[in-house]
């Protein structure tokens, strides 16, 4: 727990790190445009956040990352189950599996482009094939440890097979999906950022990429600044929705 | 299983890549262009292994994941340390890390660029500063919940202060850094060809960007699935040796 003493340290900490970078900036200490002086950054955020722009580009981003997000959840949560109930499923998956999951998908960005064109394509399916394998892995180990009495009850109690996969499959893998939302959107979210570096020409991404590219220096630590919030806030959302789903895991 | 069927499953399994790759053969002329052909990637493979300097860009890339995840992990049992010595730092410091974990790290990578410039250096620094917050956390958290019983055993036998970093830390940071040595290799070398691709003029990535903005396609997938290769290689490796290293843990 952190006291309020603590709490009070930790802003002026956070407040002497900016000052100390304001500070380093205005006296010369930084190549001007490399570093940008927190005071600038502050007037290019504030136009940024007063035009549309930035709004669509965050909106743009956060559709490329929800189909991607969404399609892997749906095909990672078949093929998981699949793989969880049937030892033949798990053996005819479970190579291609571990080989894919150790390749850096960020390394595969060339090949997708090349072949889904600059397009949102390529983000969605780079979002897509980070997604799938966390989600898969944990559908597969959330099947297998359905306690089996569960299953047993539910059947002697006259469940059909349908009422079976909708009153104890769905709830128990439900849970583990929602409790592994926070780590695959968050890595979702910067696979879909890096994404936007080289293909497109919208997003948050692609706001730092140009920022980059034209050497304006402000729209590139705005454009942090803005994705950096917008990471903090998906995570702290996702993380009250973990501590609900919790509640429920054994 | 039975054996019979084990076999099938195998067999299963390889007429699905065989089925892939004759698919991807017998593309269209029109997609050839972008996605080229195995046949194509194959002889680039083999012309990739047998040229100097294509074959001198590998160990320029695992040497800026190397020394990134090296000085990762000296800086994050550092850091992990002083905090973990003292819970009054700990309490202050700790949601900084926390907030650098969920920031967008390797969203950050033209950042770098910019400001350490595009040789081999500036890509160590990001590998570094990308990767200390995976094994930081891990050590941080078992430099903190170290069994209280070791620790009092320990000192019922006698054990002095160095005895006890000796005997009780230092073997908790070392399983733990073993523990999630996966997932620090694997991000080494992700942020590694990410920067890679960004802008360098050496290493794999570099050669894969070379060969797409020359329209060989062939030459640029091959770079990819020569890092593909080598990250399953290393994994598996890296594997080999968790299972090895963390055999005489119990198993809760």
């Amino acid at each position: 727990m952190t006291t309020r003493s603590g709490r009070l340290i930790q802003l002026l900490v956070l407040v002497a790190l900016v000052a100390l970078w304001q500070l380093l900036v205005s006296a010369g200490a930084f190549n001007a445009i490399a570093v940008a002086s927190p005071a600038s950054v502050a007037r290019q955020l504030g136009s940024l956040l007063g035009g549309a722009t930035i709004w669509l580009d965050m909106l743009h981003t956060l559709r490329g990352l929800a189909v991607g997000y969404l399609a892997g959840v749906v095909v990672g949560t078949i093929i998981g189950t699949l793989m969880g109930i049937s030892a033949i499923a798990r053996a005819y998956f479970s190579p291609f599996v571990a080989f894919l999951n150790a390749v850096p998908r960020l390394a595969l960005i060339p090949l997708l482009i090349a072949w889904l064109g600059f397009g949102q394509g390529q983000q969605i399916m780079l979002v897509f094939l980070v997604v799938v394998f966390m989600v898969l892995l944990t559908v597969q180990a959330s099947v297998q440890n359905i306690p089996k009495r569960f299953v047993d009850n539910a059947i002697m109690i006259g469940a059909s097979r349908l009422q079976l996969v909708r009153e104890v499959y769905l709830p128990a893998i439900g849970i583990w999906v929602i409790s592994s939302a926070r780590v695959a959107i968050g890595v979702g979210l910067q696979v879909a950022l890096v994404a936007e570096f080289f293909g497109g020409h919208q997003g948050l991404g692609y706001m730092i990429e140009e920022g980059e590219s034209t050497y304006n220096t402000n729209l590139i630590y705005a454009a942090v600044v803005v994705t950096a919030v917008l990471a903090v806030v998906i995570d702290s959302l996702l993380g009250l929705v973990n501590r609900r789903a919790a509640r429920w895991l054994p | 299983m039975r054996p019979s069927v084990k076999a099938a499953v195998a067999l299963a399994d390889v007429a699905t890549v065989a089925g892939v790759i004759a698919l991807w053969q017998s593309d269209s002329a029109a997609t050839a262009s972008y996605l080229s052909k195995p046949s194509a990637v194959f002889a680039a493979i083999k012309v990739w292994l047998t040229n100097s300097t294509l074959l001198g860009y590998i160990p320029v890339t695992l040497w800026e994941a190397a020394a990134g995840m090296l000085i990762a992990l000296a800086a994050a049992t550092v850091i992990a340390s002083l905090l973990a010595a003292s819970s009054r730092a700990a309490s202050i410091f700790e949601p900084f890390m926390a907030l650098g974990n969920a920031a967008p790290r390797i969203a950050l990578a033209p950042l770098f660029l910019l400001i350490f410039g595009t040789d081999l250096k500036s890509k160590v620094i990001f590998v570094a500063t990308s990767v200390v917050f995976i094994p930081f956390f891990s050590i941080f958290r078992a430099l903190t919940t170290v069994d209280q019983d070791l620790l009092n055993n320990a000192r019922c036998l006698g054990a002095g202060r160095f005895a006890i970093v000796r005997e009780v830390y230092i073997p908790a940071v070392t399983s733990s850094v073993v523990a999630s040595l996966r997932v620090t290799v694997a991000f080494s070398l992700l942020t590694a060809i990410l920067a890679e691709y960004l802008a360098s003029q050496e290493g794999i990535g570099y050669e894969i960007q070379q060969a797409q903005n020359n329209l060989q396609a062939n030459y640029a997938i091959a770079g990819v699935v020569i890092i593909a290769l080598i990250a399953v290689i290393i994994d598996m490796a890296l594997r080999l040796i968790e299972r090895r290293a963390l055999v005489w843990r119990d198993p809760s």
